[in-house]
């Protein structure tokens, strides 16, 4: 069940717009952050989200036009609501329960539409949103209706979701959530798997093709 | 007679520097008298596809054509319609067919958008396809608008094509019987910058007022090339450059008063067919 009233609409959100016209890059991170995640793979996790949010500071556009939200499971968490880079306060993220992904898959999907109507609202141009999900297990809750989602969602190409499997992960599970074929993070390179995402959200961010943007190659993270 | 005074320039976007792409963004101005003394302007801009692999040469190609269309039917007749506006779009989407079939390649990759003004007597066509704006000045002094939304699709990065099957029947086109004083016509690497929009959409008024007024002084009607360098090195300027790095092409037109002293620097007679 998804408690939509965790997401809150700032107030605020027509003034910014209006310092900031700049078309949107939508990003969701969403984050595992269940017992298997203590210890390294949490501090690792924390370290590469931080460079993330450092690497989009240093593009003025990319500043400006990425937006992040982050939810962590379980249970479902919005821990930080959209914002560009430069209005995102960081915090850490702790380790929490269970793996409830398809509920928090399903929240993000529910976020980018709802954030899909700010922008129309405030006349505010914005690029296909992503949806990036981060598991190092497998979920403990019934996911067949989260993967239903992100098939209509990508045939629709209302977003585009990527998965990415911590060492753990339940590929096969994930392969059937997903459209796109996971991919398998070697060992615990988050910061390298967030640089790599920082380049693809800035080049996303200024594009300017209809044919698919194509990104740097995942490669140093990514197992093959 | 109305003469005008032009300058235009493209400047290549950091973005493409950075990719080893040179400017994809093309443009033209032609001045044209007919009938011993009829004078017409037609301006043109075009911004070749990301993803397009010639399309530079499919930018340039396509204001070429479509300039060359509008010339050949008005010297044939004055006057313009819909139907020939769209013609002359026809025209430059067969020329860009014709280079892709030399090419041996698919036409998509000579992609581009495409926007044309065709300005005379008594006569003001607008026409466009893909991105970028199109934007005259109002009868209130300090009024400004676009003629045409910005063909795009759901996001940002999705616009339409002059490449694309329907394109002649999705284009933007407009014919008004009293010529506005300005136009200017830009591509989309300024359209953050000219269009805004908060509180609603609006034209930036006040950039067009700071812009407008060198080429109003001009002496003489025609093209300025030293205006044109200056405008090229505006638009490379870091308060520009910090809002796009696109390439960003714009065209500054004004009608000049008909006491000022005129030269008409390019006349062209009709060429028998």
């Amino acid at each position: 069940m998804t408690s939509t009233s965790l997401i809150t609409q700032s107030p605020f959100i027509a003034d910014t717009f209006a310092e900031n016209p700049e078309p949107r890059c939508p990003c969701v991170l969403v984050l595992d952050t269940s017992g298997s995640m203590s210890g390294k793979p949490i501090d690792q996790l924390n370290a590469g989200y931080q460079a993330l949010l450092n690497e989009l500071l240093e593009d003025a556009l990319a500043s400006k036009r990425v937006e992040l939200a982050v939810v962590t499971f379980g249970p479902v968490r919005l821990v930080q609501d959209f914002e560009t880079p430069d209005m995102i306060a960081s915090t850490d993220l702790e380790v929490t329960g269970d793996t409830p992904m398809g509920e928090a898959i399903e929240f993000a999907i529910d976020l980018v539409h709802q954030r899909k109507d700010v922008y129309r609202q405030a006349g505010i141009a914005y690029y296909r949103p992503w949806i990036f999900v981060i598991t190092d297990g497998a979920p403990t809750d019934s996911w067949k209706a989260a993967a239903r989602a992100v098939k209509e969602g990508e045939a629709s190409n209302a977003f585009s979701l990527f998965a990415v499997a911590v060492d753990g992960a339940d590929m096969e599970t994930l392969s059937q959530i997903a459209v796109r074929e996971p991919i398998k993070l070697k060992g615990l390179r988050f910061a390298e798997l967030f640089r790599w995402l920082s380049n693809s959200l800035k080049s996303v961010s200024r594009s300017k093709t209809t044919e698919r943007v194509a990104l740097p190659a995942p490669t140093g993270w990514a197992e093959v | 007679m109305s003469r005008w005074s032009v300058a235009a320039a493209a400047t290549v976007g950091e973005r493409h520097i950075a990719d080893g792409r040179p400017c994809e963004d093309a443009w033209t101005v032609r001045l044209h008298e007919f009938r011993g003394g009829e004078p017409w302007m037609i301006l043109a801009v075009s911004d070749g596809a990301g993803t397009a692999g010639r399309a530079q040469a499919g930018s340039a190609c396509a204001v070429a054509a479509f300039a060359d269309a509008a010339a050949r039917c008005l010297c044939a007749a004055p006057g313009m319609s819909e139907d020939v506006l769209r013609d002359c779009l026809g025209a430059a989407r067969v020329a860009l067919a014709v280079e892709a079939g030399l090419a041996g390649v698919p036409i998509r990759e000579f992609a581009c958008t495409l926007l044309g003004a065709v300005i005379g007597p008594g006569t003001a066509a607008f026409a466009q396809i893909g991105d970028g704006a199109i934007v005259i000045a109002g009868d209130e002094p300090g009024s400004w608008a676009w003629m045409f939304e910005p063909q795009k699709g759901e996001y940002a990065n999705e616009t339409s094509f002059l490449t694309e099957e329907d394109a002649l029947a999705r284009a933007s086109i407009a014919v008004m019987t009293n010529p506005p004083a300005e136009i200017a016509l830009f591509t989309d690497g300024l359209e953050n910058l000219l269009i805004r929009t908060q509180p609603e959409r609006h034209v930036v008024g006040q950039f067009f007022e700071q812009m407008f007024p060198p080429v109003r002084r001009a002496n003489e009607a025609g093209l300025d090339d030293a205006l044109c360098d200056h405008l090229a090195g505006y638009l490379a300027t870091p308060q520009i450059s910090a809002r796009s790095d696109d390439d960003r092409t714009l065209i500054l037109a004004t009608c000049l008063r008909e006491t000022v002293e005129v030269a008409i620097r390019e006349t062209e007679t009709c060429a028998t067919a």
